[in-house]
């Protein structure tokens, strides 16, 4: 991958989670208001964000930031699908569906796998010295 | 003769394991002995000693696993006890456990082993991911070079260990000792020691050549042991000449790529190390840790809570005296079950930590604080040990043997008590959840918070107040990151787990029962002696607003926190998690006194087994008493700040 593309990827991957971050927080779409959960994306945002802060010339530096960046993120989601499980077990106990679109928070969900990929890419890169 | 040669194969073999620390170690351990172990402490120490047996090919083996060090100096108590094992214990071999992707260092132990005695076989671990790193050992040639079998393993892929296995009966039978050389200068002054020492007949237990490196490196124990000191220190030639030699080992029997880039760990470490991003991934992960441990177990408490409950009305059928039933339902099924409940709670955040630790972040974890720690003067050990101390406070506390500065060690033994252990979790569940609803998990996330807060905060007052100086530098070395595995989490889990459980079944049961008898008698409820304790001391907490209840609680949870849930559930009767009957708290007092309750339970008084810790490291009462009434005075100006404050909001 070339600088320029890793440059992308920082954009996309802070910019995304920045949205996810405030989407949380103010509870806007597909989601609830969970302003500890906005701060823990807040931080995802930043680990891409300072990805960029570091030299292009350096792509190894830049990589890890890609690579903890989008394995955070992946973690989130998992995270948000283990509360949901445990929401839906809760329902299920007290014969009631506690689980409403709200509570699912799709957007967090679907970066967390869609980025995973971008994890997995990055992770490569390292794992045959490709930097 | 049949005979006799049977009784020399089945004789019984001793094995001592050693190797740098997060080098697979206990992996090759286990995979020796299986589940033939036994978890126990060395004798007078805390440090843990694991002893296990391995059968193989009519042979039964002793196998020790001995602390992890980098040398065998006597510098540091996990170096004592292994050097000490090997010449007092004498095993028949010394296994070293190397690791292959990082071979320099551990060859550096095998060498002070192969000084001091024979019979030592190197196990080359993690060969598969040396291989994956693009390294080639050439075993044959290393086995040459130092002059002792060598065997290549990975305690993940079970690749060597048969190998291995027969190796070391081999090893065990024969009788080898080899030695490399020093410069011409070192190994005069050695032949002139060695001679010295020959003529003391009391050291012919030891080997001379050992005693005397010993002596050119200003050993202390050796200096003590032979009444011989000397002026000069050749110490660092000593280390010099080993790594020439390791080195030149190396060139020869190691072949792989030439490093361009970096590793994955090193890759992750930019950013999990970052000076920023470190610490804001470290409270991140402590968030989704501890909401993980509320959200999860919420379900399976309900579920453990349902049966209980079942039980009970079952067994309360069955009993037709009234104070008998009283006695066993609410008493020992309530008391009891109200602990039971949160075993899914403990369970999670230990798995969580057992997470945290297999992958190698918690190493991380320490040196990302350790900036912050030095400014509390305090070091990213005394991290490590508060860090235990999320378990258990007196495991923490018996932990800090390993900071070798008396000062910062006292500093960390008294702040200890502060880290929230898990024994207060269960309190935390119970009273957050009640008053605080889909909010609960953020407060006892802001619990554990404060916890560390109090904690750096009170050991810069007790630095600055009583002990001056500088804390000592932490060195560490960061493991490789790996994938967990899932049975090590388990057994992590079960272990740390069991301890919770095992309390619930005695000091649990019986403070139960007592609680029980206190509130029953004379007269139930107010005219009770547990009324009158909790009256007695009320005056006292009038600006904290508590009830008699949360007063007597308090005053039981002093023998273990977790006795705080069972008194509550006992005084207000049938208290749930679920909030089906918490009515009668919600109406006796507000959210903030609440958490003031919670925040006072946080830091008040350590329990009992904490205190009667405290006076055995600490060797003094003075510092018991100090803990108990620093702690008290802590609590009650915080808990009084939180009840004001959330008064006005």
């Amino acid at each position: 991958m070339k600088g320029r593309v890793i440059t992308f990827w920082l954009l996309f991957g802070g910019a995304l989670l920045a949205f996810l971050s405030i989407n949380s927080f103010y509870g806007l779409l597909l989601t609830k208001r969970e302003p500890f959960l906005a701060i823990i994306a807040g931080i995802n945002s930043a680990i891409y964000f300072l990805g960029l802060s570091e030299k292009r010339s350096d792509l190894r530096k830049r990589y890890s930031h890609l690579l903890v960046g989008s394995f955070f993120s992946y973690i989130l989601s998992i995270y948000q699908v283990l509360v949901l499980l445990s929401i839906w077990l809760e329902g299920l106990l007290s014969s009631t569906c506690l689980l409403v679109f709200d509570e699912l928070n799709l957007p967090l969900i679907i970066s967390g796998f869609a980025l995973s990929f971008l994890f997995d890419f990055a992770k490569k890169q390292f794992e045959t010295n490709n930097l | 003769m049949e005979n006799q040669t049977d009784a020399i194969e089945s004789k019984k073999i001793k094995i001592a394991l050693l190797g740098n620390p997060n080098v697979g170690k206990t992996s090759i351990f286990n995979v020796l002995t299986g589940s033939r172990q036994i978890v126990a402490n060395w004798p007078g120490v805390t440090v843990e000693k694991r002893t296990g047996v391995m059968k193989h090919a009519n042979h039964t083996v002793d196998v020790v696993d001995l602390p992890g060090t980098y040398t065998l100096g006597a510098t540091s108590l996990d170096e004592r006890i292994a050097r000490d094992f090997l010449i007092d214990e004498r095993p028949d071999v010394a296994l070293v456990i190397g690791d292959a992707v990082n071979l320099e260092r551990s060859l550096y132990l095998l060498l002070q082993v192969l000084e001091l005695r024979g019979d030592v076989v190197l196990a080359v671990n993690a060969v598969d991911e040396a291989r994956k790193a693009g390294f080639d050992i050439d075993k044959h040639e290393l086995s040459k070079q130092l002059g002792i079998p060598v065997v290549l393993t990975s305690a993940v892929t079970g690749e060597g260990i048969e190998e291995l296995k027969n190796t070391l009966i081999k090893s065990a039978k024969s009788s080898s000792h080899v030695h490399y050389l020093f410069t011409d200068e070192i190994e005069a002054s050695l032949r002139n020691l060695s001679d010295r020492i020959r003529g003391n007949t009391s050291l012919s237990a030891f080997d001379k050549r050992w005693l005397s490196i010993k002596l050119l490196e200003r050993d202390k124990e050796a200096e003590k042991l032979t009444g011989m000191s000397l002026d000069y220190d050749y110490s660092i030639e000593i280390a010099e000449t080993r790594y020439k030699y390791i080195k030149r080992i190396l060139s020869t029997s190691v072949k792989g790529k030439e490093k361009i880039g970096w590793n994955l760990s090193e890759a992750i470490d930019h950013v999990m190390t970052h000076r920023f991003l470190g610490i804001l991934i470290f409270l991140a992960i402590m968030y989704i840790v501890f909401q993980l441990t509320f959200t999860i177990s919420g379900p399976l408490s309900t579920m453990i809570e349902d049966l209980l409950s079942g039980l009970g009305s079952v067994v309360g059928s069955w009993i037709g005296i009234d104070w008998l039933r009283s006695l066993v339902v609410d008493g020992v099924i309530g008391g009891v079950g109200a602990i039971l409940v949160f075993v899914p709670n403990i369970f999670i955040l230990f798995l969580a930590l057992g997470v945290l630790e297999e992958t190698g972040y918690l190493p991380r974890a320490a040196f990302v604080i350790d900036k912050l720690m030095y400014a509390m003067k305090l070091s990213g050990r005394s991290f490590i040990s508060l860090l235990l101390g999320f378990g258990c406070n007196v495991s923490s506390i018996m932990s800090t043997r390993s900071i070798s500065e008396p000062k910062e060690r006292l500093v960390t033994i008294l702040v200890s008590p502060f880290i929230s252990c898990s024994a207060r979790l269960p309190v935390y569940v119970l009273i957050a959840g009640t008053f605080f609803g889909v909010n609960a998990g953020i407060v006892v996330f802001f619990l554990y918070l404060l916890s560390i807060v109090v904690t750096v905060l009170s050991a810069l007052l007790i630095n600055k107040l009583f002990f001056k100086g500088e804390p000592s530098t932490l060195i560490m070395e960061l493991p490789r990151y790996r994938k967990p595995r899932l049975t090590s989490i388990v057994l992590y889990t079960w272990n740390k787990g069991r301890h919770f459980l095992e309390k619930a079944g005695t000091i649990i049961l019986a403070a139960s029962v007592v609680i029980w008898l206190l509130t029953y008698f004379p007269t139930e409820g107010t005219g009770s002696f547990a009324a009158t304790i909790g009256k007695a001391l009320g005056p006292l907490f009038v600006p904290l607003g508590y009830t008699w209840e949360m007063i007597t609680s308090l005053v039981f949870g002093i023998a273990a926190k977790e006795v705080i849930v069972s008194s509550l559930t006992t005084f207000f009767g049938n208290l749930s998690m679920s909030g089906t009957s918490l009515d009668i708290m919600r109406t006796i007092i507000s959210p903030e006194i609440a958490l003031s309750f919670l925040v006072f339970v946080l830091l008040y008084v350590p329990c009992m087994p904490t205190l009667a810790v405290i006076k055995n490291e600490t060797g003094s009462y003075r510092f018991v008493f100090f803990s108990a009434f620093y702690s008290l005075a802590v609590a009650y100006a915080v808990a009084l700040i939180v009840r004001v404050v959330g008064g006005l909001l």
